[in-house]
């Protein structure tokens, strides 16, 4: 384990509203923020059994050290009760794990940024919404969790936008991107489970994520149906992931969920007929999009590129489409997430922090 | 919990690097690619996973269309560590110039 520097400490004069200060000193992003006081900072330090200096990581371009302690004051910032806290590490564990990737997902132009998807009992301890308004503000949990995030990428990693950060447009999950599964009312295993922890474990997943991409079907009442509009909003020539694979995020509504699963499909065909169905004509991508950049280039032997009838999938394998049971139990309403700069990397939140 | 108004000074803790980051400054733009030595590293995060070194293949095509002299292609190992020394000295005693993949 490296140790890092403490963090130095800025006297606020009485004529100025800490507030403010915050502002000047270009530790927001846009919204207020709650001013980062040492006791403030302390008790959030104080639900996890860490070395305040520990170093989790050092992300490109800023190369700051990412001390628990940098991070406690970055979710203070973001207004993070302390039990969330140890969420908030785990998610930072997780980028590190992926340093690598961290630097490019934070200073592409292509716009993609961390989404997390909480899973297991913390969902319910700590209120993470994973019902009705899924990706919507309104839940402290999901909104802080994930501004903490985006706060402590931005003060320590990627610096102001335009700076490090110039991505063309991104998204609106820059300011935070943080969805839970709605595990009851899943027909299958949860998506943690799925990957081999335990349903009693709590966990967090993050993943380099563009905006989630509605899709409509209120008419399938079969899982071919809905699974072949899905399928559809899946396979478009504007991403990478059409000509280059990565991996694509479904989030199932439990309509859509109740549908697929009441026909007797497991979640494996359901990515299996995804992996199928989701594919255009290579005749169609050819000279458009990502071709001369990614594309042929990529594609494994498997896929003929000699050929204008090829069809081409969206992802490699049928285990890059992760899917979540996510949203409100009425409405025939999914999302589709194209992930890309970082691939999705689940850590479980230790248990004597919960 | 301490308060936190205006009207009193008030202690906070920095956010942000406890350095300054390094403002490296850009070497000047080479004149011409042609005749020069240019080194491809390929620095993602699993240099073995065979689509870097398709990509490594892919951009000194290119260069060398565009009347580079020699593509000299590296693989950094390690991703998140530091360039090695010697990696660095090779660089610069044999190249004018350096294009590095990084990401997953």
């Amino acid at each position: 384990m490296s140790t890092g520097r403490d963090a130095s400490v800025a006297r606020v004069s009485p004529d100025l509203d800490p507030l403010e200060y915050c502002y000047q000193q270009g530790w927001t992003d846009g919204l207020p923020v709650v001013p980062p006081t040492p006791e403030r900072v302390k008790t959030m330090l104080s639900t996890v059994e860490r070395d305040p200096l520990e170093v989790l990581g050092v992300f490109l371009p800023v190369a700051a050290e990412i001390t628990v302690e940098k991070v406690a004051i970055n979710a203070v910032l973001a207004g993070c009760l302390p039990e969330y806290f140890p969420v908030v590490v785990t998610a930072v564990e997780c980028m590190a794990e992926r340093e690598g990737s961290s630097g490019g997902l934070l200073t592409t132009i292509h716009g993609d940024t961390p989404l997390l998807i909480i899973n297991g009992p913390v969902i319910k301890q700590l209120n993470f919404n994973a019902g009705a308004n899924t990706f919507a503000p309104g839940w402290r949990a999901n909104a802080t969790v994930g501004r903490a995030i985006a706060l402590l990428m931005r003060n320590l990693a990627a610096g102001e936008p335009g700076h490090f950060d110039m991505a063309t447009h991104t998204h609106p999950g820059k300011y935070t991107y943080c969805i839970a599964e709605f595990e009851e009312v899943s027909p299958w295993p949860p998506y943690h489970v799925e990957l081999g922890f335990h349903a009693e474990e709590s966990t967090v997943t993050v993943v380099g994520a563009l905006g989630p991409r509605h899709v409509v079907d209120m008419v399938s009442s079969t899982a071919k149906g809905v699974l072949t509009t899905l399928a559809d909003t899946m396979a478009v020539i504007g991403t990478y992931n059409m000509y280059r694979g990565g991996e694509v995020l479904v989030v199932l509504s439990p309509t859509h969920a109740r549908i697929v699963a009441g026909d007797g499909w497991s979640k494996e065909d359901l990515k299996y007929f995804l992996f199928e169905k989701a594919r255009r004509p290579l005749g169609e991508l050819r000279d458009l999009g990502y071709y001369n950049i990614g594309g042929a280039l990529f594609w494994p032997k498997w896929i003929d590129a000699e050929r204008d009838d090829t069809l081409v999938p969206v992802a490699l394998r049928p285990q890059d489409i992760r899917v979540v049971i996510a949203g409100g139990e009425v409405g025939g309403y999914s999302s589709v997430v194209f992930c890309f700069g970082m691939r999705a990397t689940t850590r479980a939140i230790p248990s004597s922090w919960e | 919990m301490a308060e936190v108004q205006a009207g009193q000074e008030v202690v906070l803790l920095n956010p942000k690097a406890e350095h300054d980051p390094k403002e490296i400054q850009r070497a000047s733009r080479l004149p011409t690619l042609k005749g020069a030595s240019i080194v491809v590293i390929n620095a993602l995060r699993n240099p073995q996973d065979s689509s870097g070194d398709v990509l490594t293949s892919y951009i000194g095509d290119l260069l060398l269309r565009q009347g580079v002299d020699r593509v000299l292609p590296l693989r950094k190992e390690e991703a998140p560590e530091d360039m090695p020394e010697v990696t660095l000295d090779y660089i610069v005693s044999q190249a004018q110039g350096a294009i590095i993949l990084e990401g997953d």
